[in-house]
């Protein structure tokens, strides 16, 4: 068995590679922060819709990412990469918007489920998955993880973060890192198992 | 090994994160042991699906939503003049434009009085009708000679927020709400009333497309507009994330400078796997108007500054 291929969603590509249009933007250049903009919008949104379950609402979300993150470039000093820093605020806000979203359920009684997890739905786990049926299956069982093990196990395995960075944006130390990963993972294998059982 | 310690050891073995002693043990114990063999490929399975989610495209209008929120913070000196003006809205201008012509219309009316003087004044002997007061608009327009109408009729609009049947309340309300803003009156134009004369009617151009990508060809339309000098006012429709299926129809509406129009009419023709396969010019207008026939091509004689911009309604359906 050959050890995980390097992930193809990672937001680290090169080590520095935003600096300089990170002091633009500081000194209020709006054309170098749409330039950022329509860098990440893509992965933040995306990592946020995998943590929400929710694609409308991580659009909202990651419109406040942003807005937060203009606002607060004047304490980014550089310390991390910028893409790590604007990890840490996505599951900032995406957490923030989780416990809000708990609320506001617990006083409405009702859940929202996106449109995506209530499609393909898997009537029989032995036959094979088609592609479109295992990123719903795999959708709806993230959720099932608690929200600390849904973002580790995306940040790692979606995202490609190293565990310095992983740690660094989850705020954790290395070892926290490395045995929450462990546990979420294996959760994660434990909901998978079943449709797995004629993929070999 | 015994299978509990090679199984704490999973993650970290696929990581390549673990000593090379301790990774010559791990290997050993896999080719001994089925069941431990089955677990390492069923974890590397699961998370081969993870890694395998696709990424998600933002709508077009996330950047602009960012934008509106992100302007008023950037340094006022650093916005120029024409962009600070850009940043009124709509319904500002209007407001603004309302309050100017009724203190012109006030003072026009308001019989001359000194301060404290009271007046009375005498009621209009009689009301003109509107068509003895012609001619009240001045054309500016240097209208070439009658054609055949567009149409043979005249479509009203369709509402231009339309929520589809699915959960409509949620829907309408994100779409309208978040993509969308108030829409300008349309312009009024010269054009062809019911009795041949010439009188003011309100164009409202609507294109219909077949895409194979509609949304993939609503974002190369919304990415023309800047060159038309117009904007995008609404972006409607809904796609499946996963897969960025379009459900029904991608609708846009954009503000263009009118003397623009052909040229992007003429750009979308080009645009690749797209078809314009309607073109309809709905006219509005008010008394004498039913019936009545305007074309762009008459707007195209007059003076760039008299032309306001038009509202382009586009819908985007899959091939």
């Amino acid at each position: 068995m050959s050890a995980t291929t390097p992930a193809v969603h990672s937001l680290a590509v090169e080590p520095d590679a935003d600096q300089e249009i990170v002091a633009r933007c500081r000194n209020g250049d709006w054309e170098a922060f749409a330039k950022l903009v329509q860098k990440y919008q893509s992965r933040v949104l995306t990592l946020a819709a995998r943590i929400l379950d929710n694609r409308s609402e991580a659009e909202d979300v990651a419109q406040d990412i942003f807005v937060k993150v203009f606002q607060s470039l004047h304490d980014f000093r550089g310390a991390s990469r910028f893409s790590t820093w604007l990890y840490r605020i996505t599951v900032n806000h995406c957490l923030n918007h989780l416990r809000r979203r708990a609320r506001q359920q617990q006083n409405l009684g009702g859940t929202e489920v996106e449109e995506w997890t209530q499609e393909a739905p898997i009537s029989n786990p032995h036959k094979t998955l088609e592609q479109k049926e295992r990123w719903a299956l795999v959708q709806a069982k993230l959720q099932l993880l608690t929200p600390e093990h849904r973002m580790i196990v995306l940040l790692r395995d979606f995202e490609g973060l190293s565990y310095e960075e992983i740690a660094d944006v989850l705020q954790l130390e290395s070892g926290t890192v490395k045995s929450r990963l462990h546990r979420a993972r294996m959760e994660l294998k434990a909901l998978l198992e079943p449709y797995m059982v004629d993929e070999g | 090994m015994d299978c509990q310690t090679v199984r704490d050891q999973l993650s970290s073995y696929l990581d390549h994160d673990v000593p090379l002693q301790m990774r010559r043990g791990l290997d050993q114990h896999f080719e001994s042991c089925l069941k431990c063999r089955q677990d390492l490929a069923q974890l590397h399975q699961s998370l081969a699906w993870l890694r395998d989610f696709p990424l998600i495209e933002p709508s077009p209008m996330l950047l602009q939503h960012v934008r509106e929120r992100v302007e008023p913070l950037l340094p006022r000196a650093r916005l120029p003049f024409f962009r600070r003006l850009a940043g009124v809205t709509p319904l500002q201008a209007a407001a603004a434009l309302a309050v100017v012509v009724s203190a012109t219309l006030m003072w026009q009316m308001t019989p001359y009085l000194h301060w404290g003087q009271t007046a009375e004044v005498a009621p209009p002997s009689r009301i003109e009708p509107w068509s003895a007061r012609e001619p009240r608009v001045t054309p500016v327009l240097d209208v070439p000679p009658f054609e055949a109408p567009l149409e043979d009729s005249f479509p009203i609009p369709a509402p231009l927020v339309q929520a589809p049947s699915r959960r409509p309340e949620l829907v309408a309300r994100e779409e309208f709400v978040r993509y969308g803003r108030e829409l300008p009156m349309p312009p009024q134009f010269a054009g062809m009333l019911a009795d041949g004369r010439i009188g003011t009617v309100a164009l409202f151009p609507s294109l219909t497309l077949r895409a194979a990508d509609p949304v993939q060809t609503a974002q190369q339309i919304w990415e023309l507009v800047p060159k038309t000098g117009g904007e995008l006012l609404q972006s409607q429709g809904m796609i499946t994330p996963t897969n960025r299926t379009p459900r029904g129809t991608v609708r846009l509406t954009l503000s263009i400078a009118a003397s623009h129009y052909q040229a992007l009419l003429d750009t979308i023709r080009q645009l690749p796997d797209t078809t314009l396969t309607e073109e309809r010019m709905a006219v509005i207008g008010g008394e004498g108007s039913l019936g009545a026939s305007a074309s762009l091509r008459y707007i195209e004689h007059a003076p760039a500054s008299a032309i306001p911009p038009l509202t382009l309604v586009i819908s985007i359906l899959r091939r």
